[in-house]
């Protein structure tokens, strides 16, 4: 399934690790990203694969050059903030997830028996304003406050 | 070991085949149920599928060949499913067993991989004379299969919290019974 497509993007030599600690209830996503992958943002070389989209296609998505969104995807740098609400769109993926996988929020008091996330698990982790407690409730509803806040500083922030 | 699983996206019988694995069973194991359980589960965080590090599990397979074996259930070349059995003097342990991320749920693609893993284990729980005897611990999403198979909790619950289940000679019995006319070799 996809094998040689993606044999670019994990790294060279697999980490070892105890057979037995932590093993029976599996890895968490974040965890698989940093254990196989050469880099975080392949991440979004491996969502563009999986839809059979072009890197064209994606970059005129996002409004980016081919060029930046190639560089992005190679990188470990986070991907711009603004960027993630559109990323999540353009592959149909679940916002909170990718903001945890891309390094932008933590996945908190997750229950690892179920997969589930909890209610108040997702602490935004950039440099905007500080939120409050009930703000990371939905993280849905911050991205407006946040992106709202990008806008009135237009101009301040390049992607 | 041979048996027909059921392809429900081509909605035909497969032949999947039972072997040992082999270091290519870690590269398949890493560049296909890898990025399909990431991709599986951006699209939904709930997706509840336990993704083992197989590539561990499949190396000390190699280092203890005499107490941890490990097969994969291949279909073409694509690998469908990965068993790890742990071989005790007078009982048969399921360290791990797993099927594919894409074969997961009851809308998963390949039907059957479980159920063949298990009976290949059964047989192998005879060969060792163990009248078929095994056990396990089972993950919460996956306690079901265990009970539809005819596996009874014990009671016992491991350290990370997982119920034990046993398979009992007569429940082997039943279970290689109503399986076997899936099996082709």
């Amino acid at each position: 399934m996809k094998k040689n497509i993606f044999s670019k993007l994990f790294s060279r030599e697999l980490p070892e690790g105890p057979v037995e600690a932590g093993q029976t209830l599996g890895m968490t996503p974040e965890s698989v990203l940093e254990r196989y992958f050469a880099n975080r943002n392949a991440i979004l070389s491996l969502l563009r694969i999986y839809s059979n989209l072009s890197l064209s296609d994606v970059a005129k998505e996002l409004g980016i050059s081919d060029t930046k969104l190639e560089e992005i995807e190679k990188s470990d740098e986070r991907v711009p903030f603004q960027l993630v609400p559109k990323i999540a769109e353009v592959f149909n993926v679940d916002l909170k997830a990718l903001l945890v996988l891309l390094g932008h929020a933590q996945s908190g008091d997750r229950d690892d028996k179920y997969r589930e996330f909890s209610a108040l698990p997702i602490a935004a982790q950039y440099s905007g304003p500080d939120l409050t407690k009930q703000e990371k409730v939905d993280l849905e509803e911050l991205f407006k406050i946040i992106l709202a806040e990008m806008k009135s500083r237009e101009g301040e922030n390049e992607i | 070991m041979k048996f027909l699983s059921y392809d429900s996206e081509q909605k035909q019988e497969s032949e999947t085949e039972i072997r040992n694995v082999e270091l290519e069973t870690i590269h398949l194991f890493v560049q296909t149920w890898v990025p399909d359980f990431l991709f599986r589960s951006l699209r939904d965080p709930r997706f509840p599928y336990h993704l083992f590090q197989w590539e561990e599990i499949i190396r000390f397979s190699f280092w203890a060949p005499d107490t941890w074996q490990c097969y994969g259930a291949f279909t073409g070349t694509r690998l469908d499913g990965l068993l790890c059995l742990g071989i005790g003097e007078d009982k048969l342990k399921v360290e791990y067993l797993a099927t594919a991320p894409w074969n997961y749920s009851d809308v998963g693609k390949m039907r059957g991989i479980g159920s063949g893993l298990i009976y290949f284990t059964v047989i192998n729980s005879i060969d060792r004379h163990h009248q078929g005897e095994l056990w396990l611990d089972a993950t919460p999403d996956s306690e079901g299969f265990y009970k539809k198979i005819g596996m009874i909790a014990t009671g016992n619950v491991n350290d990370s919290g997982l119920k034990e289940y046993a398979m009992s000679k007569n429940e082997a019995n039943s279970f290689l019974e109503k399986f076997k006319k899936h099996v082709t070799k």
